[in-house]
């Protein structure tokens, strides 16, 4: 595999590292401890909404501004993680409403191929997914982008995006056969391993 | 669960099996053709997921984020006066002090405690109906024994009238945590008055049945008396010249 050299490390699972005693303490997180573990992510969420590096950033930062007016009064201090991904969703969907830009778009599978499984395992690399990612309909890249961030389980998703747990499961299961095709599709070599 | 819903299952939760289903998994284990999806989605999601968290993104928050965090919530920083805690402490202090100013203003003060009060409100609620009686009879005199049976006080020495004045049945109600007993009288032109009997230990000092005590509340007329070793209360909203009448 090919990895982009990137001048900085990324944590790409930082909640596994925590503790399930850690996730349902009941104190109420810290700020700094609260956006150390969370911004990265938040803006990984909020960068495949909006596609746009500046409005992401204000995306983040709104959700994170509403934290601080309101997370006080959440009773549940464990879902502090599902509070910000869904407060930043809301946000983007009320931008997105404004600027009439988000439509609420069917998947079809037609415009990404069948589904049948193909032979061959598709190269995976940084640029390529996000290419790929930017071509599915956002109510499949939406629950996509929050499965591999690892942060939510699938109820946390569905909880997020406001959609029952089973349209979350017929999504990433659509979705991710979607992106298959698709990273197929850009032509580029399997990996040594399939 | 057939091998359909086992991988929609499955297919949720390869990258959190903490999340997993037991049952589907199970079926993982014994199904070879899901057994192998789930190897080869396992697999795709794993580089998927690595390759997403190569795609940049900023690995710190901007210096200010925290600063502005602290500044808003500066603008929404509670009262003192906000949250249970302090409520709860003001409701006590309340309590230690207003409650044994009215335990000594009950005992000493020209209002005795409030039994009238309580025993007024429920006789309201039988006055509308929303209270039962719980025996009916046309007479004092039957009404006695049935009061006698469940241990409830009944009226010793009585004013004439009311004695010969034709009743609709009784109750036994609670007044401060005592029971007292209600008997309703029928006192013509579709109005009512009711005698409500209580054990003299919780209520203040009375006059006698000579001399009651009169008042008005609320839009009743009351007489209260005692005749030592019960209080009575006789009330109407007929008005004062009736409830005199009765207590000839």
């Amino acid at each position: 595999m090919h990895a982009l050299a990137l001048p900085f490390n990324i944590a790409i699972d930082p909640p596994r590292m925590r503790s399930s005693a850690a996730q349902t303490c009941v104190a109420v997180p810290d700020f700094s401890q609260l956006v150390a573990d969370h911004y990265t992510g938040l803006h990984r969420f909020a960068q495949s909404l909006c596609r746009r590096q500046g409005l992401a950033e204000d995306l983040v930062q709104q959700t994170f501004l509403q934290w601080a007016r309101k997370g006080q009064t959440l009773r549940d201090t464990s879902k502090a993680k599902t509070w910000l991904y869904t407060t930043l969703y809301r946000e983007w969907l009320g931008i997105a409403r404004r600027e009439q830009k988000h439509e609420q778009v069917e998947f079809e599978p037609d415009l990404h191929g069948a589904a049948d499984e193909p032979a061959e395992e598709p190269r995976v690399d940084a640029a390529t997914l996000q290419q790929a990612l930017e071509q599915l309909d956002e109510n499949y890249r939406a629950p996509l982008v929050l499965f591999y961030l690892r942060e939510l389980s699938y109820r946390d998703i569905a909880e997020t995006l406001g959609v029952p747990i089973g349209t979350v499961m017929s999504r990433l299961s659509r979705a991710k056969d979607a992106l298959r095709k698709l990273l197929l599709q850009s032509g580029q070599l399997p990996p040594s391993e399939s | 669960m057939n091998r359909d819903e086992a991988q929609r299952l499955l297919d949720a939760t390869t990258l959190r099996p903490q999340d997993g289903d037991a049952e589907a998994r199970a079926l993982a284990e014994t199904d070879p053709v899901l057994k192998q999806w789930l190897a080869q989605r396992t697999a795709f999601d794993e580089r998927v997921a690595e390759a997403f968290g190569a795609i940049p993104a900023p690995a710190r928050a901007p210096q200010d984020l925290l600063r502005a965090m602290q500044a808003e919530a500066a603008k929404v920083r509670p009262s003192p006066l906000k949250g249970p805690w302090p409520w709860l402490a003001l409701a006590a202090m309340l309590l230690l002090t207003v409650y044994p100013a009215t335990l000594l203003f009950n005992a000493f003060g020209p209002q005795a405690n409030d039994w009238q009060g309580e025993a007024l409100a429920k006789v309201m609620l039988i006055q509308k109906g929303v209270m039962r009686l719980e025996h009916e009879a046309p007479r004092i005199e039957t009404l006695r024994p049935l009061l006698a049976q469940v241990g409830a006080l009944s009226p010793g020495d009585m004013p004439s009238v009311l004695l010969r004045t034709k009743t609709f049945g009784c109750r036994v109600i609670q007044v401060a945590g005592q029971p007292a007993t209600v008997i309703c009288f029928d006192i013509g032109s579709g109005e009512e008055a009711h005698l409500v009997v209580m054990n003299h230990s919780h209520a203040r000092q009375l006059p006698s049945q000579a001399q009651p005590l009169l008042a008005s509340r609320d839009g009743w007329s009351t007489a209260s008396w005692t005749d030592g070793t019960r209080h009575y209360m006789l009330v109407t909203t007929a008005g004062a010249k009736k409830l005199m009448k009765l207590l000839a």
